[in-house]
C-alpha cells in the first residue's frame, strides 16, 4: 500500500438554529491520490471528500483534545482504486490497532458521515445500525437535507464504531462505561433515541460539508456566496445559468478550511426532512444479500453450538461428550461456567452456564450438541413454576411485604377514604420472549493481532467492552463490525451471545462463530417482565379522580407515567421478588404493560362513572400542562400533546359513532407517552361466538417533527401489530425451574391471517424537536384492543394473553 | 452423491445426507439469502422453491433433494429485472428489519404462480410466515401490488 496522507482541518464554530448551543466541528478533508502533484484521470475520477465532524456529547469542546487530526485519514491504493479512509486512530484507537486495521480497510468502507464521489453520487454514514427501526434512512436524511444532496443518488453505509477515552472529569453519555464513550455520535440503538439524540449533529455535519462546496464554487466562479444556491447535489449560479455538480468541486473544497460560520436551514425550507422516503437498502433485502449478522464469516472460523443450562442460574457440573466427539467434523467440546454481571438481583448474564460443541461446520456442531449429555447444577430456582412465581407475587401484595414506595404525591390513604367512589381491579400479564426473527450469532477472532468481532448488536461499544473484559485488552483495540439486525427489540442489548464467541475464540485462539438455535433463544432470553398489579382509584362527588394507588408486583416498570403528576394523591409501590428468570428490555420496556394496566383501568373507571372513556381522559389532561417527567427518556410530559393525539385519533376513527355500532362490534381508545413521543390508537373489533376479529387500527402520533413520514408510519403499524400479537397469544411459562416453550409451535405469535387488514396512521404536524417512534405504538395498542373487546362484549380483559378468554 | 440444480445451476453433494437443505444452502453453497428462523417449519424464513413449489428448507434433508430443482431468493430476479414480488415489496416499502422477507417473498411468488389474483382470504390461508416486526399490513398490500405488476408485465 502506497499513499500520501494530507488532511486539512480547522475549528469551526457554528450556532445551531434555534438551539443556541454552540457545537464545535473539526472537518478534515483530503484529496485521495497516490501523488497529489500529478493529477491523473484516475485521480479526477476518484476524488473523495470526507467530511468529518466530531460530536461532543452535550457541551462544546475546544478541540484541544487528544486527537491528532492528521491521523484521521488514510490514503492509498486498494484494488487499483485510490481510496481515502478513516484510520481507527481517528476513532480514538491506539496506534497499534490503527495500523493493524488499516490493512483491512478498503476504499469501499465508509469512514464517516459523508463521502462524495466524482460521479456526484454520495455515500452517507448512519451512526446506528438498521434493525427495522428505519434509522438507516431517517438519519442520513438529516445530513442530506442540510447538504442539499440529491437523495435519489445517495446510498447509506454504517459508520464504524467511534469510541474515545473520556478525559478526567469529562461527562459521558448514558452509554459511557469504564471511562470510554462514543467519539462522534450516539451509536446505540435503543430507547427510541437515535433520531432524538442525533438530529442536530447530523444536520450540522451536512451543513459543514455544504459550506465548503459553496465556497469552493464561489471562488471558482468568482462570484459572492450570496449569488449561489444548492440543490440536488449541484451548486447553481442562476444569474448566469451555470451549475457545478458537487463531484467537480471536491478538490477545491478539500483545500478550504472551516473557520466560517455555518447556518442551519430554516425548517420551512426542508425538502427531505418531513418527506416520505422508502427504506434505503430495500433491493439488498429483496434479493437476499448477506447483510445480517448471522450471514457474516471470518475466514478460517469454526462453528460453535452450545447446550445452555435449562435451569435459571444453573451451570454445568459434568458432561459426557463421547457421542458428540464421534460426529464427523466435531473438533472440541468445552465447558463454559456461568458468569453474570452482579450475581443476584437484577443481574445481566455475561455467559450462560453451557457446554460448547465446536466443529468444522454448523451442521456438525448442531449434531454434536444433540449427542451431548450434560449434568446440570440446577441452581436455587429448580422448583420455580409460573404458579409459584405468581403466588409469591400475590402474597407480597397481600401482606404488603418487601415493597418500596417508588413515588408518593399527596396523601393517597386520606384521599381514598374521602372519595365518593373507589374503584379497584387487579391486572396480570404473562412473560414475553423477544423472538427476534434472526437468532443470535456472533463471530469473533481473538487472536492478539486481530481482536475482531462481527455481530448484530444494538450497542456496538458493548462488544468492545465485552472483549476487554474477557481478554484484558483496551476497548479501543477492538475492531467491532456491526451487521444489520434481524430485529432487536431490546434483546440485542445484552452481551451474552457476544461473550460466548469472544470467550471461545480467546480460549481456542482461532476465529469462532456461535449460532443460537431458536430453542436457545426462547429458553435463554432476557424476558419481558410478567407480573401482577393492583390498582385503586378514588373519585370525588364531581367525578374527578382524586386518588390513584398502584401496587405493582414485578420488575422494572416505568412508574412516572400518566396519571402521575396529574392526580393529586398518587402512590406507586413496587414489589420485586428474587427471581431466577432474567429480565431485560423488550420493545417499550417498562411501558408496554404499564400502558395496558393504566389505560384499561381508566376505561373501567369511566364505565363505573358512566362517562365516555375519551371524555374522562380529556378531563384529566386539560387544560394542558407541561409536567416535569421523572422517568427516563424525556424532560417533560405535555398533557396537551397527549390530549391532542387522542382528539385527532377520535376524530379520524369516528369515535362519536361508537354508540351506533351493531351488536358484537366494539371500539376502544387508549394513549401513552413513551420516551418523549405521544401515541393514541382507536381499535375496532368484532366478536362473534367468542371469535375475535380485529377490524381496524387508527393511530395518531406526535413525535415532534417527523423526519421520514413513511418510516414513522411503518413503526406505528409494526408496533401495533407487535402489541396485538403479544396481547393475543404470547406467553412464556415456567415449570421445574425451566422455560416450557421452546419454539414457535408453542410460543404462538400472530400471523397475517389475524393481523388487522386496515391500519391508518395520522401524524401530528409539529415544529418540536423530533423524538422516537420505534417503541411508542405498542404500549397503547393493547389497552385500545382490550377496551374495544369490552365495548363489544362487556368482558373486561384483565389478564394477558387474551388467548381463549372470549370463548369462555 | 446427490445431484440437483440450484437457481438453474447443476450441483452435487456427497456430505451427510441428513444435512438440511437450509444449512447446505447457507453454509456450503454460500447462498445466505435463505434464512434460519426456527428449524421446525414454523416460521417460513427458510422458504425456497422445491420443484416449483414453496417449501421450508429447514426440514428437507439433502437425501430428498436428489433430482430436484431448487430456486432461492438469489435466483428469483431475472438478471437485473426484479421479480414482480420483489418489485412490489420495494414499492410498498414492506421490509422493516427485512429478515423474514426473503421467505415471505418466496412464499408469495409461489402463491401468485398458482393464483394470479389472490383475495385477502387466499392470502390468509396461504401466507403463514412470521414477521416479528409486524410488517403484515404492508406485506398484504405488496402481495396485491405484485399480482398487479405481474398482470401488467404479462399484458
Ligand atoms: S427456519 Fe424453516 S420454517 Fe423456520
Ligand atoms: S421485517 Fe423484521 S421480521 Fe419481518
Amino acid at each position: 500500500m502506497q499513499g500520501v496522507s494530507t488532511a486539512f482541518g480547522a475549528l469551526l464554530m457554528s450556532r445551531g438554529a434555534g438551539g443556541g448551543a454552540v457545537r464545535s466541528f473539526a472537518l478534515s478533508c483530503c484529496l485521495s491520490g497516490a501523488d497529489r502533484s500529478r493529477p491523473t484521470d484516475a485521480l479526477r475520477q476518484k476524488l473523495i471528500l470526507i467530511g468529518y465532524a466530531t460530536f461532543q456529547m452535550g457541551e462544546r469542546d475546544d478541540m484541544t483534545g487528544s486527537y491528532d487530526r492528521r491521523n484521521f485519514l488514510k490514503i492509498g491504493m486498494v484494488g487499483g482504486s485510490l481510496t481515502a479512509t478513516l484510520t481507527l486512530a481517528g476513532c480514538g484507537r491506539t496506534e497499534s490497532a490503527a495500523s493493524r486495521s488499516a490493512a483491512t480497510l478498503t476504499g469501499e468502507q465508509l469512514s464517516v458521515f459523508v463521502r462524495i464521489n466524482s460521479d456526484n453520487s454520495i455515500v452517507i454514514g448512519a451512526p446506528t445500525m438498521e434493525m427495522g427501526q428505519g434509522t438507516f434512512t431517517s438519519m442520513p436524511m438529516m445530513i442530506a437535507e442540510e447538504l442539499d444532496a440529491d437523495w435519489s443518488r445517495t446510498t447509506v453505509e454504517l459508520m464504524p464504531l467511534g469510541l474515545k477515552k473520556l478525559k478526567p472529569g469529562e461527562e459521558g453519555s448514558d452509554a459511557a462505561k469504564n471511562g470510554y464513550d462514543y467519539a462522534y455520535a450516539y451509536q446505540g440503538a435503543g430507547g427510541s433515541q437515535s433520531v432524538r439524540r442525533n438530529y442536530m449533529t447530523l444536520r450540522e455535519a451536512g451543513a459543514v460539508v455544504r459550506s465548503r462546496l459553496v465556497r469552493a464554487a464561489a471562488s471558482r466562479l468568482g462570484v459572492p456566496l450570496s449569488a449561489l444556491r444548492t440543490q440536488d447535489s449541484y451548486v447553481f449560479h442562476d444569474a448566469e445559468d451555470r451549475s457545478i455538480p458537487y463531484g467537480d468541486l471536491i478538490e477545491d473544497a478539500a483545500a478550504l478550511s472551516d473557520d466560517v460560520a455555518v447556518t442551519l436551514k430554516n425548517p420551512a425550507d426542508f425538502k427531505i426532512i418531513g418527506s416520505s422516503s422508502p427504506i434505503k437498502g430495500a433491493r439488498e433485502i429483496v434479493t437476499g444479500e448477506p447483510v445480517f449478522g448471522i450471514d457474516q464469516e471470518i475466514p478460517g472460523m469454526v462453528h460453535a453450538v452450545l447446550a445452555r443450562c435449562p435451569y435459571f442460574e444453573g451451570t454445568p457440573v459434568s458432561f459426557d461428550a463421547t457421542a458428540a466427539r464421534d460426529v464427523p467434523g466435531v473438533i472440541d467440546v468445552i465447558q463454559i461456567d456461568r458468569k453474570w454481571s452482579e450475581p443476584g438481583g437484577d443481574s445481566e448474564v455475561m455467559l450462560h452456564g453451557a457446554v460448547a460443541v465446536v466443529a468444522e461446520s454448523l451442521w456438525a456442531a448442531i449434531k454434536g450438541r444433540r449427542a451431548l449429555t450434560v449434568e446440570w447444577d440446577q441452581g436455587e430456582f429448580a422448583e420455580d413454576s409460573t404458579e409459584s412465581i405468581n403466588a409469591k407475587l400475590q402474597s407480597m401484595l397481600d401482606n404488603d411485604e418487601g415493597g418500596s414506595e417508588v413515588r408518593v404525591d399527596g396523601d393517597v390513604t386520606a384521599a381514598l377514604s374521602a372519595a365518593e367512589t373507589v374503584i379497584e381491579a387487579e391486572y396480570g400479564f404473562s412473560v414475553w420472549t423477544h423472538a427476534c426473527m434472526e437468532p443470535h450469532s456472533a463471530v469473533a477472532d481473538m487472536r492478539e493481532d486481530r481482536r475482531k468481532v462481527i455481530a448484530s448488536h444494538q450497542f456496538p461499544e458493548r462488544i468492545a467492552h465485552c472483549v476487554a473484559e474477557i481478554t484484558g485488552c483496551d476497548p479501543l483495540d477492538v475492531a467491532v463490525e456491526t451487521a444489520r439486525l434481524g430485529g432487536g427489540f431490546g434483546r440485542k442489548f445484552p452481551p451474552d451471545y457476544i461473550s460466548e464467541a469472544v470467550w471461545l475464540s480467546h480460549e481456542l485462539k482461532r476465529p469462532v462463530k456461535v449460532t443460537w438455535m431458536r430453542e436457545d433463544d426462547i429458553r435463554h432470553d432476557a424476558y419481558n417482565r410478567g407480573g401482577v398489579s393492583r390498582l385503586r382509584a378514588g373519585v370525588d362527588g364531581e367525578g374527578r379522580i382524586t386518588a390513584w394507588d398502584h401496587a405493582i408486583g414485578g420488575h422494572g416498570f416505568h412508574i412516572h407515567v400518566f396519571p402521575a403528576g396529574i392526580v393529586p394523591n398518587f402512590r406507586a409501590r413496587n414489589y420485586r421478588p428474587r427471581n431466577g428468570m432474567w429480565f431485560g428490555a423488550w420493545r417499550g420496556p417498562g411501558h408496554n404493560t404499564m400502558g395496558f394496566m393504566i389505560q384499561s383501568f381508566l376505561d373501567e373507571t369511566a364505565t363505573e362513572l358512566g362517562v365516555d372513556p375519551l371524555d374522562l381522559r380529556l378531563q384529566m389532561l386539560e387544560p394542558a400542562q407541561r409536567i416535569p417527567y421523572q422517568g427516563w427518556g424525556a424532560e417533560f410530559y405535555d398533557t396537551g400533546r397527549d390530549a391532542a393525539v387522542l382528539k385527532l385519533v377520535a376524530d379520524k376513527a369516528d369515535w362519536a359513532g361508537r354508540d351506533a355500532l351493531p351488536d358484537g362490534y366494539g371500539r376502544g381508545i387508549a394513549s401513552h407517552f413513551t420516551f418523549g413521543s405521544y401515541c393514541a390508537h382507536v381499535v375496532d373489533v368484532k366478536v362473534e361466538d367468542g371469535a375475535l376479529e380485529i377490524l381496524r387500527v387508527v393511530s395518531a402520533i406526535d413525535c415532534g417533527r417527523a423526519v421520514n413520514r413513511l418510516g414513522v408510519m411503518a413503526q406505528i403499524e409494526g408496533g401495533a401489530m407487535d402489541g396485538i400479537s403479544a396481547a393475543l397469544h404470547q406467553a412464556i411459562h415456567v415449570q421445574n425451574g425451566q422455560v416450557v416453550e421452546k419454539n414457535f409451535d408453542t410460543y404462538r405469535m400472530m400471523r397475517i391471517d389475524e393481523a388487522p387488514k386496515d391500519i391508518e396512521v395520522h401524524i401530528v404536524e409539529s415544529e418540536e424537536h423530533p423524538t422516537g417512534t420505534g417503541e411508542l405504538s405498542l404500549p397503547p395498542v393493547i389497552p385500545a384492543l382490550t377496551n374495544a373487546i369490552f365495548h363489544a362484549t362487556g368482558k373486561r380483559i384483565r389478564n394477558l394473553p387474551i388467548a381463549d378468554q372470549l370463548r369462555a | 452423491m446427490v445431484k440437483f440444480t440450484i437457481n438453474q445451476k447443476e450441483m452435487s453433494f456427497d456430505g451427510d445426507p441428513e444435512t438440511p437443505l437450509l444449512w447446505y444452502l447457507r453454509e456450503e453453497a454460500g447462498l445466505k439469502g435463505t434464512k434460519f428462523g426456527c428449524g421446525i417449519a414454523q416460521c417460513g424464513a427458510c422458504t425456497v422453491h422445491f420443484n416449483g413449489r414453496a417449501f421450508r428448507s429447514c426440514i428437507l434433508p439433502m437425501s430428498a433433494v436428489d433430482g430436484a430443482d431448487i430456486l432461492t431468493i438469489e435466483g428469483l430476479a431475472d438478471g437485473d429485472e426484479l421479480h414482480p414480488v420483489q418489485q412490489a415489496w420495494i414499492e410498498e416499502d414492506a421490509p422493516q428489519c427485512g429478515y423474514c422477507q426473503a421467505g415471505q417473498i418466496m412464499a408469495t411468488a409461489d402463491l401468485l404462480s398458482r393464483n394470479p389474483v389472490p383475495s385477502d382470504e387466499d392470502i390468509d390461508a396461504n401466507i403463514t410466515n412470521l414477521c416479528r416486526c409486524g410488517s403484515y399490513y404492508r406485506i398484504r398490500k405488496a402481495i396485491h401490488r405484485a399480482a398487479e405488476i405481474k398482470r401488467e408485465r404479462e399484458a
